[in-house]
């Protein structure tokens, strides 16, 4: 409001002072002016009284000093009309963007749900996965090793009745034992996930994670027998594939990145290749080397590539790891 | 001689309920008159026999000892010690609920077995020391539920 009342006085100052030459005139225009300025600090909807008032003095005045005083009007209002325009349309903005901040804030929220969703579907498999272990963990000591514990009090009860009844009560709990620690290494080995399961799904999460937090899609593709690729060596491709992904993520510009893993009979391949700027690699970052230190451990190699986008590849020869070195 | 304690063992497994018949019958006072294969026969065992003592598993398949236990009379309950292999929440407290004389382990001692049938022959209520730490934590549980209830109101 102030700052309406001040371009207000302005105008009108301004034009009382085109009317210097006449004494008289100029007085009523700097008058004018002032009551103008104090309508419009009483508030703008008397704005319309300013018509009013300057209204008589247009009609009193001589031709040249209305025609000015009109222009002045004219400018004044055309000046107060844009500032008006500006105003709704920043407010408008202002509204628009708070729309698009709730609906950002409820789309986040969605996701958050969905993950959250996804998290107790994971949380309820393990679950039953737990219950279907401990129903067979049950059944089996339940069963076999109570039995067992059973005959061979028996067994000892006996002894010095019936000596042959004892000896068989001890061979044949001895036997169920025996069966029982073979169903529960069984049990073990179905609960242990292999390492080539392990190691995979590893991969897929280093790449979804990134994809999550980086807006960079990411892809992976396998080929030949993973289950061939060792622990350590596992190890030593995520930590490479950790390391070509902070690459991406800071140099690539990139908005893809596909990442091979392919066994041959020799070695094993990983491939990270982006789509984004590439590099002439004359300066090896820490990021590098540490790969092509990591790879050299088990006797490979890394080699890089930036003529097309970036291309880091760690190859791992199979059966001839050097851990000393 | 002293009447024997007549005793009837229900338990789907084959090799348990003959050990443990074995096993009872060498006591003196203990004599095992019948044995059922599953909960479906318990009821029927109770009414026939007339045991002072009835065994009953509570895992069995078809059906379980909590099925069995809800198909007898509430004095043909109190003679049961059920014989379980594991303390389960959902066992314990819904066999002691319906009046079941007492609960212990398969995997006690065979003395303290025995020991726990001649105390219900006698009439008496036994709970094994899993069994009762079962039922304290199950009443903690409930306090602590009355407590946020109480809390709350």
């Amino acid at each position: 409001m102030l700052r309406l009342a001040i371009i207000d006085a302005i105008f009108l100052l301004s034009f009382a002072f085109q009317l210097a030459d006449q004494p008289e005139l100029y007085v009523r225009g700097i008058i004018v002016g002032l009551l103008t300025l104090a309508i419009r600090l009483l508030g703008s909807h008397f704005s319309l009284a300013f018509w009013f008032l300057a209204l008589p003095v247009l009609l009193i005045w001589p031709a040249e000093s209305r025609l000015m005083l009109f222009l002045t009007l004219a400018a004044y209002y055309f000046v107060h009309f844009l500032i008006r325009y500006e105003h709704t349309r920043a407010q408008g903005l202002e509204d628009r963007l708070i729309k698009v901040e709730q609906m950002n804030s409820q789309y986040l929220q969605r996701i958050d749900e969905q993950s959250k969703l996804e998290e107790e579907m994971q949380y309820a498999s393990r679950l039953e996965e737990r219950n279907q272990l401990s129903q067979r963990i049950h059944d089996l000591v339940g069963h076999n090793l109570t039995g067992a514990l059973l005959q061979l009090e028996l067994a000892e009860r006996l002894l010095d009745k019936d000596l042959a009844k004892a000896q068989d009560l001890i061979h044949s709990s001895s036997a169920i034992i025996r069966q029982g620690t073979e169903e529960i290494r069984l049990v073990l080995r179905e609960v242990q996930p292999e390492q080539r399961e392990i190691g995979l799904s590893q991969l897929k999460q280093q790449l979804d994670g990134f994809q999550k937090n980086s807006t960079i899609q990411t892809s992976l593709l396998t080929s030949g027998d993973i289950a061939k690729i060792t622990p350590i060596q596992w190890n030593v491709l995520q930590g490479n594939l950790q390391e070509a992904l902070t690459n991406v993520a800071k140099h690539s510009r990139a908005t893809h990145v596909t990442c091979r893993l392919d066994v041959f009979a020799q070695r094993v391949r990983l491939v990270v290749q982006d789509n984004g700027v590439g590099a002439n690699l004359l300066y090896k970052g820490m990021g590098i080397r540490g790969m092509e230190e990591r790879a050299a451990k088990l006797g490979g190699f890394v080699l890089t590539d930036g003529s097309n986008g970036m291309r880091i590849t760690t190859l791992l020869p199979f059966g001839q790891t050097d851990e000393t070195e | 001689m002293a009447q024997k304690i007549r005793l009837v063992l229900v338990d789907d497994d084959a090799l348990i309920r003959q050990t443990l018949a074995m096993l009872l019958g060498l006591e003196q006072d203990l004599e095992v008159v019948a044995v059922g294969t599953h909960g479906g026969e318990a009821a029927a065992l109770m009414r026939d026999e007339k045991p002072d003592v009835m065994l009953l598993d509570m895992r069995m398949e078809p059906e379980d000892g909590i099925s069995a236990l809800k198909k007898m009379t509430e004095e043909e309950r109190s003679k049961v010690l059920v014989l379980s292999t594991f303390d389960e929440d959902r066992y314990v407290i819904p066999a002691i609920n319906l009046g079941a004389a007492g609960y212990i382990l398969k995997n006690a001692k065979p003395e303290e077995i025995i020991r726990t049938i001649r105390q219900v022959a006698s009439g008496q209520n036994v709970l094994g020391p899993e069994a009762m730490g079962k039922i304290r934590r199950s009443l903690q549980k409930q306090q602590e539920r009355q407590d946020e209830q109480d809390w709350l109101m």
